[in-house]
């Protein structure tokens, strides 16, 4: 596999790859350095503050409760972050498991895993986020548990369509021909080379997991308040768009701009991994 | 130690339950000996691909046997299916998609090693040096990935991969097809030596009639799934009997242009194995066809000792 | 002009973000009227890339980097490698082009009968009628039984003898005056090849076509082609007429080939083998290309590459061997 230096070099080469890099490492830097970046504490309510317009004490301004919004979007990339990042972990993980099971072994056992993902698929991802997190009660934890399982069957079915072409090549068959066991075929020989369209996968799926997160969020079901989540804050913004725009903007530009980044660094790395290139 | 491999009926089907069967291989018998190079020959879609996976128990073959050293191979479980294998390898044809483009050729050259054997990593690396040095592969090239070699290197490495196990027997699908000329005798001339260090037999299986002629012992040529005419090369390519092998050897261009063969012209495409015809798999092809020949399949008789055709005329 | 297509001093680069390789280098010959021209070499000698620029069919990161080939065409002598849209009218009517895989060089949603037509459509000002015609004429000429049902047909239910029989049809239904065939019968089984090979010849007699035949296959050269180009990394290191290649090749690399296929059959010894590897990874010797291979090598061939020469009347040659000069060194 071409070395991780070598991918981010070429990453880098190309010019969207370098806006989605840029766009990514920015977000995460904020989220990590945000208790050094951030101007105040983000559940402190300034009342003599409240609606402030941006300013210099107020770098986003405050919203009706006077509390900073600057530091709350900072702490609010943390948020979107932290959810996208275990959400997609599950998914990526459970996606793993039953699609290789289910693209190794074919037969009655594919068949049932994949009915169950296809039941899964039915519903609009939101719909089933939503009904997931309202029947175990909304909290951070079961949001990223919600978000987890309307992504596994999208990973389950990039991992099969994967293992099923790779099982096909001639090196896997080489492979059985040496009398290696099923497990050491699927560990050493098949996983290694589905990592790439499997890691595409990931970086897209981080994007799409924000989005829903948020507009969880914004629907009341995510992230709770007083917790900072750019779909709440986005919420909250409504009553207050024509007297203080700004607590519209600054959330809705932070969710553009972060899933925007994902996207355009998955688009970029489907084709630095592509494997019709030179390794 | 007889190196008997007697193969049966076997037929395979592939479709959906009723819409019909792909008759890959249609009941295929032969014989190998110790150390011999039996050679299979044919056109795309004839099975030779298939008849020699199917001993390999790569592709399951649907019924018939595979007698190796008296042990029916079909009848293996999965277990001791896969214990045996060190004894039965295979060396692919393309060898661009046969090696794992992520795995090192040290490491694609100790797996076999590592799966049957307890070594230990010295041990494994002597044992590596010595297969290397032996199919022309040098100590400084082992950490490199098999996209950094040439065809002729990577079939090289192919080679030592199924070798190194020490093998009984190895059937070879095709495996120059897809090399340069001036490789291709590299690789052949490796193959021949092979054989005569490690005493390996070898089933070989290939298109190219002129390259079956100068490694084989025996030849069987099939068609459709069948073999229709069999015996040791000399007799088949000196006096080929069936009409369809007389075809094949008449096809291939001569290397003379002052010495243009008058050849036999099969009328027709090669046909597709599902559902093929009752009588002979040649007959709507062929340019001496009878009537019988479209009704009756033919059996293979013996024309002379080893010699044996499946063909009406005789 | 005697000769249908002159190529003089060609050279193709392949264009890298870091580089420019030249990948054929100052390559040059003639192909008479209705002759048969060979161009035989292994993979990576060039001879595909080189036939695909003749028409600029080249795409990036290839590119013609110098030349001029000169074709005989309707409009008098023209210089096909300074032509801008002007080459689409001889592509398919004066020039044509057939590929090694039938199977991929047609359009699978488009029937039998709109892909023989499409060629006509743009060339020609015939009606609907006439142009079909004209393709059941084609068809039956290239030996296809049943055209007329063949017409209704698409690709991927054909097989590659068939496809290959189409490929000729389209390719010769404007009857050019050069046929380019790019490895033609490579991908299909011997006794189609047969087939196949056979046809070629019937029809360049009867549609007095000149043709580029392009292999690797010895046993191809022998059967159809008059003269013989041999290309070795990115050169043409020797060419002659057919029978003389084969009876009496003078390059080390084209006897080489010859014993190597020929000594296939020979049982009693081992193959003969040409040791060693093409150059790799555009890694361009400073001498003679074949030099690290060649078992006559000089002490001059090292560092100087010979040129082609001509040896004796319609033989040239590429190597040091027949080169006088080279025995100063």
């Amino acid at each position: 596999m071409k070395s991780i230096k070598r991918i981010l070099k070429e990453l880098f080469k190309d010019p969207m790859g370098r806006i989605g890099l840029i766009g990514v490492v920015l977000i995460i830097m904020l989220s990590v350095l945000a208790p050094v970046i951030s101007t105040h504490d983000i559940t402190e309510m300034y009342t003599q503050d409240k609606l402030r317009e941006p300013c210099g004490e107020y770098l986003f301004g405050t919203d009706n409760y006077g509390r900073d919004v600057f530091s709350r979007i900072i702490y609010g990339a943390r948020v979107s972050l932290e959810v996208g990042i275990i959400s997609v972990g599950i998914a990526a993980i459970f996606g793993l498991i039953f699609g290789v099971i289910s693209g190794y072994f074919e037969g009655w056992v594919d068949n049932l895993i994949m009915r169950f993902m296809d039941i899964l698929f039915a519903f609009p991802s939101i719909l089933l986020a939503l009904f997931i997190v309202s029947a175990l009660g909304p909290s951070i934890a079961n949001t990223m548990i919600a978000i987890g399982i309307v992504n596994t069957p999208v990973f389950t079915r990039t991992v099969r369509a994967s293992v099923i072409s790779v099982k096909s090549t001639e090196y896997i068959t080489s492979a059985r021909s040496i009398g290696l066991k099923p497990a050491s075929i699927i560990l050493k020989h098949i996983i290694p080379n589905i990592l790439s369209p499997f890691t595409v996968q990931i970086t897209l799926a981080l994007s799409g997991a924000i989005l829903t997160e948020a507009s969880m969020s914004f629907l009341g079901l995510g992230i709770q308040p007083p917790d900072p989540s750019w779909g709440s804050m986005l919420n909250e913004s409504r009553k207050y768009m024509e007297i203080a725009p700004w607590l519209a903007v600054f959330p809705a530009v932070f969710i553009i701009c972060t899933i925007l980044s994902f996207n355009i660094l998955g688009d970029s790395l489907r084709d630095v991994l592509d494997p019709k290139l030179k390794l | 130690m007889e190196n008997l491999k007697t193969y049966f009926p076997v037929k395979e089907g592939v479709f959906k339950k009723t819409t019909g069967y792909v008759h890959a291989v249609d009941d295929v018998s032969f014989k190998v000996n110790e150390q011999e190079t039996f050679a299979l020959v044919g056109e795309s879609g004839c099975g030779k691909s298939t008849t020699g996976m199917s001993i390999l128990r790569l592709i399951e073959p649907t019924a018939g046997s595979v007698l190796f050293e008296g042990q029916d191979v079909l009848k293996l479980s999965a277990e001791e299916l896969r214990k045996k294998r060190r004894d039965m390898q295979l060396i692919f044809q393309n060898p661009y998609s046969s090696l794992n483009p992520r795995m090192t050729v040290k490491r694609l050259m100790e797996e076999p090693l590592k799966t049957h054997f307890k070594m230990s990593q010295k041990e494994l690396d002597e044992q590596v040096f010595q297969t290397a040095d032996k199919v022309g592969i040098s100590k400084d090239q082992l950490e490199r990935y098999p996209h950094q070699f040439s065809g002729g290197q990577r079939q090289r490495i192919s080679i030592a991969r199924a070798i190194i196990s020490r093998p009984r027997f190895v059937v070879a699908d095709e495996p120059v097809s897809a090399l340069d000329v001036s490789i291709q005798s590299q690789i052949l001339n490796l193959l021949i030596q092979l054989q005569m260090d490690l005493k390996l037999t070898y089933i070989f299986i290939s298109h190219d009639l002129n390259v079956v002629r100068h490694l084989s012992n025996s030849v069987a040529v099939m068609y459709l799934g069948r073999i229709v005419e069999t015996g040791l090369s000399e007799e088949i390519f000196k006096n080929p009997m069936h009409p369809y092998t007389q075809a094949l050897l008449s096809a291939v261009p001569s290397k003379d242009p002052l010495n243009k063969k008058k050849r036999i012209i099969l009328q027709g495409d090669v046909p597709s194995p599902v559902n093929p015809p009752e009588g002979c798999p040649v007959f709507a092809r062929c340019n001496r066809a009878m009537d019988v020949c479209k009704q009756q399949r033919p059996v293979l008789k013996a024309m002379s000792g080893t010699h044996r055709t499946a063909c009406h005329l005789y | 002009m005697e000769n249908i297509l002159e190529v003089k001093n060609l050279g193709i680069d392949l264009v890298t973000r870091d580089s420019i390789r030249r990948l054929i280098d100052d390559v040059s010959f003639e192909v008479g009227i209705k002759q048969s021209y060979g161009i035989v070499g292994e993979s990576g000698c060039g001879k595909s890339i080189t036939a695909m620029s003749i028409m600029q069919l080249l795409s990036y990161p290839l590119k013609t980097g110098k030349g001029e080939i000169f074709f005989d065409s309707d409009a008098g002598k023209v210089d096909l490698l300074s032509m801008k849209k002007e080459i689409r009218k001889i592509r398919g009517k004066e020039i044509s082009m057939i590929f090694q895989e039938p199977m991929t060089a047609l359009d699978p949603i488009f029937t039998i009968e709109d892909q023989i037509i499409e060629t006509l459509e743009f060339h020609t000002n015939l009606n609907k009628k006439d142009m079909r015609d004209l393709a059941l004429e084609m068809l039956n000429k290239v030996g296809i039984p049943r055209a007329e049902q063949l017409l209704g047909e698409y690709p991927h239910q054909l097989s590659g003898g068939m496809l290959q029989r189409i490929m000729i049809a389209i390719a010769l239904i404007c009857r050019p005056k050069l046929l380019i065939a790019d490895e033609p019968t490579t991908a299909l089984d011997v006794t189609i090849q047969a087939q196949i090979l056979d046809l070629m010849n019937e029809l360049k007699e009867s549609f007095d076509t000149s043709i580029i035949m392009i292999t690797h296959d010895l046993g191809v050269i022998a059967e159809t082609c008059e003269k013989v180009a041999v290309f070795y990394a990115g050169q043409i290191v020797e060419e002659t007429d057919v029978v003389r290649m084969f009876h009496g090749a003078a390059h080390p690399y084209t006897s080489g080939l010859l014993r190597a296929v020929t000594s296939l059959g020979d049982k009693s010894k081992s193959l003969y083998t040409i040791p060693g590897m093409v150059p790799v990874g555009g890694y361009i010797p400073k001498g003679c290309r074949f030099e690290d291979r060649c078992d006559r090598a000089k002490k001059i061939c090292k560092n100087n590459p010979p040129e082609l020469l001509e040896i004796e009347e319609g033989h040239k040659c590429r190597c040091w061997l027949y080169n006088e000069s080279g025995d100063e060194k």
